[in-house]
């Protein structure tokens, strides 16, 4: 058997650090997740270029929280998402800010800033 | 490739077919020195293009195979869209010895399937001829863990040296 692909490898590292990341802010976050589903603004069909995140569209509806924990739809983006620095420029925050007790309003989408390379959370919108 | 309905890869399906050429055939040449992207997602784009085939568990759309499954094959293609876009994989279920226990049996349609999506891309022309150029393309077949947020590795890589 070959050797495991260095870049897959370092995608699984990402991954795992992503997932242990979010288990720690949120204690029992994909264990929820993966009760089923029941998003408000269920389908979202747009380009998925990396140019083009799609947390663009939901900041061009004036969204400015996003409300995931109860309504996720998926993980996605693994590689070309989203870039720390053009996230930044909408203000969003970080894992570290997260506070559990306020899961109903949370100003979050992922943890691009504090872990540049780590995927994120395509959240549904209570609007 | 964003909306798709449980990771079907079909072979005469243009709008996959058309991600994967852009994907494979322009994207990196494209991104290659016009954009600040990091030195890892650089290193990424220059030196080979990556294909992940990534299922999920607790899938409903694998679900749905499962039950369709237990049902004999129709005579006729069905006329629903959804079903139709499925048949693909539930003839795949027809054809595996699964677990008796229904989340074992899940789990195993799930990581079939990305076995099989994997199989197809391997047999899609934007592929093919990737690899006849010396392309060093890889496809690696994932499947989701829901409850742990982790991803595993199928092992059923394929491309150069596999």
């Amino acid at each position: 058997m070959a050797a495991i692909d260095p870049v897959l490898a370092n995608l699984l590292e990402r991954n795992a650090k992503w997932a242990k990341a979010v288990e720690e802010a949120d204690p029992g976050f994909f264990e929820r997740s993966s009760k089923g589903q029941s998003p408000q603004v269920s389908l979202h069909i747009s380009s998925s270029s990396s140019i083009s995140p799609d947390i663009r569209f939901w900041f061009s509806l004036g969204v400015s929280s996003l409300t995931f924990l109860t309504h996720i739809l998926g993980v996605v983006d693994w590689l070309f998402g989203f870039e720390g620095p053009r996230i930044g420029c909408y203000g969003i925050q970080t894992w570290r800010d997260f506070r559990p007790q306020e899961h109903r309003q949370v100003r979050l989408i992922s943890a691009p800033l504090s872990h540049p390379r780590t995927p994120n959370l395509c959240a549904c919108a209570d609007l | 490739m964003r909306v798709r309905i449980y990771s079907q890869v079909h072979l005469d399906d243009d709008s996959v077919l058309s991600v994967v050429t852009y994907a494979v055939a322009h994207l990196k040449v494209k991104h290659g020195g016009s954009r600040p992207v990091s030195r890892v997602l650089m290193g990424l784009i220059r030196h080979l293009s990556l294909v992940v085939v990534v299922g999920h568990s607790h899938c409903g759309g694998a679900a749905a195979c499962l039950a369709a499954a237990g049902n004999p094959p129709p005579a006729e293609p069905p006329n629903v869209p959804l079903l139709r876009w499925l048949t693909p994989l539930t003839n795949l279920v027809r054809t595996l010895g699964l677990p008796l226990e229904p989340g074992a049996a899940l789990s195993a349609v799930v990581d079939a399937n990305v076995r099989q999506q994997v199989q197809n891309l391997t047999k899609a022309d934007p592929i093919k001829e990737a690899w006849a150029k010396g392309q060093n393309v890889q496809i690696h077949g994932l499947v989701y863990n829901l409850p742990t947020g982790t991803l595993a590795d199928l092992g059923v890589t394929q491309g150069p040296g596999h």
